[in-house]
């Protein structure tokens, strides 16, 4: 069995971030979700795929998802979608990334013209 | 059942995590569609499967077989311990309607303390007094005089004590709990803290006792009405009574201890151990 490691600090977020930016190009249950983020990752993150849903729980709960049950292909699932809240969440976060990414992409870069960021 | 035994895992250490039943049967039911849907695309020769898992339900050498089972659903879909981790991690910082609104916060950990203890000091002095009347330590008219010894009139005076600062050290820690399972408004608990612990250093008891038997008597005052100044002056005098002091320091004391504890939880910003990186 290969020994998998664990995440580092600094990618603290990211799920949270993937899950609401997927969702919000349209509805996906959890096994559907977890392929997608793959994909969309080209497979350089990989989740642990059981640690999802108690992420989906909570931005549900967090009131940023909904979910209902439905029939997908035959099969009675959870579905989840992204709420009015969710989206806003994900624009902020989105624009926090993309801050955050700039400053550690200049300070790699031995430039620092990125503003001081506020999380 | 396919993965059984690592669903059962799942539940066992989520139970031990002391989730709500209700979401420990969310989570493993989720998770037993997606062990579901990971064989099906295994079965169809999907692009990421779980290897090893289709002969879990082999009769044959099946102590094997379910210790494959095992590490390839750990690798694939993260070691109960991991997941169990994650959702407790995930369900304390689940925002409630405490941690989303101001003034639900406001009321709960500044408007309610004070009254809470107010009806918490009640129930211990009735609970109390109720107590003595079972034990018969009320004289009843009948029988002989006990006497005033020191022994009996510095029992009272510590049974005062407590009877003030178990209730309002109870509370603190509740705000203080309360507090952490909001994990965003530690600062409200601390504050509510605060002022129990302030309301505990103006609470005023004295007891009086009568050669007369059935007039021994038991103040508790709290002062409601006051000045600034006056507020300021009991405060400050109450600093330098020691026993007084204790009344502020043990509510005020055990709070903040609980509140320490959960502060980690609260300003760490989102985990998720399962997450890893190639």
């Amino acid at each position: 069995m290969t020994r998998k490691r664990t995440n580092p600090d600094f990618l603290n977020g990211v799920p949270e971030l993937l899950i609401l930016h997927l969702l919000s190009g349209r509805a996906m249950y959890g096994y559907e979700l977890v392929q997608a983020i793959r994909l969309a990752t080209n497979e350089t993150l990989e989740f642990g795929e059981g640690c999802v849903y108690p992420i989906l729980h909570r931005l549900q709960a967090d009131g940023l998802l909904a979910s209902r049950r439905e029939i997908v292909g035959g099969r009675n699932r959870v579905v989840y979608r992204i709420t009015p809240g969710g989206a806003r969440r994900l624009k902020e976060s989105v624009a926090l990334w993309r801050r955050v990414a700039g400053a550690i992409q200049g300070a790699l870069q031995g430039v620092t013209d990125a503003g001081p960021v506020v999380a | 059942m396919r993965g059984r035994l690592w669903l059962e895992a799942v539940e066992r250490e989520l139970i031990q995590r002391r989730l709500p039943r209700q979401e420990v049967a969310r989570l493993v039911a989720e998770l037993s569609d997606h062990l579901t849907d990971a064989m099906d695309s295994r079965s169809s020769g999907g692009p990421s499967a779980v290897q090893d898992t289709a002969s879990i339900d082999s009769p044959f050498d099946l102590t094997e077989e379910q210790r494959n089972m095992q590490k390839s659903i750990a690798v694939r879909l993260g070691s109960p311990t991991d997941i169990a981790e994650t959702a407790a991690q995930e369900f304390r910082r689940r925002r409630t309607l405490l941690s989303r609104s101001w003034l639900a916060a406001f009321c709960t950990f500044v408007l309610l303390p004070l009254p809470a203890l107010l009806l918490g000091w009640l129930a211990a002095f009735q609970a109390a007094r109720l107590v003595c009347y079972i034990f018969g330590w009320v004289y009843s008219g009948e029988g002989p005089v006990r006497a005033i010894t020191p022994l009996r009139v510095f029992g009272v005076h510590v049974l005062l004590v407590i009877l003030v600062v178990a209730p309002a050290t109870t509370f603190a820690a509740l705000f203080g709990r309360l507090a952490k399972k909001t994990a965003h408004r530690w600062r409200w608990g601390l504050v509510a803290c605060l002022l129990v612990a302030m309301a505990t250093a103006v609470v005023t008891t004295t007891a009086t006792f009568s050669d007369t038997p059935g007039k021994d008597q038991i103040h508790f005052s709290i002062p409601l009405y006051g000045s600034a100044r006056y507020w300021k002056s009991l405060f400050w005098k109450s600093l330098a009574n020691p026993t007084r002091l204790g009344q502020i320091l043990l509510p005020f004391g055990v709070g903040v201890l609980i509140l320490r504890r959960s502060a980690g939880g609260a300003i760490q910003p989102a985990t998720c151990q399962a997450l890893s990186s190639r």
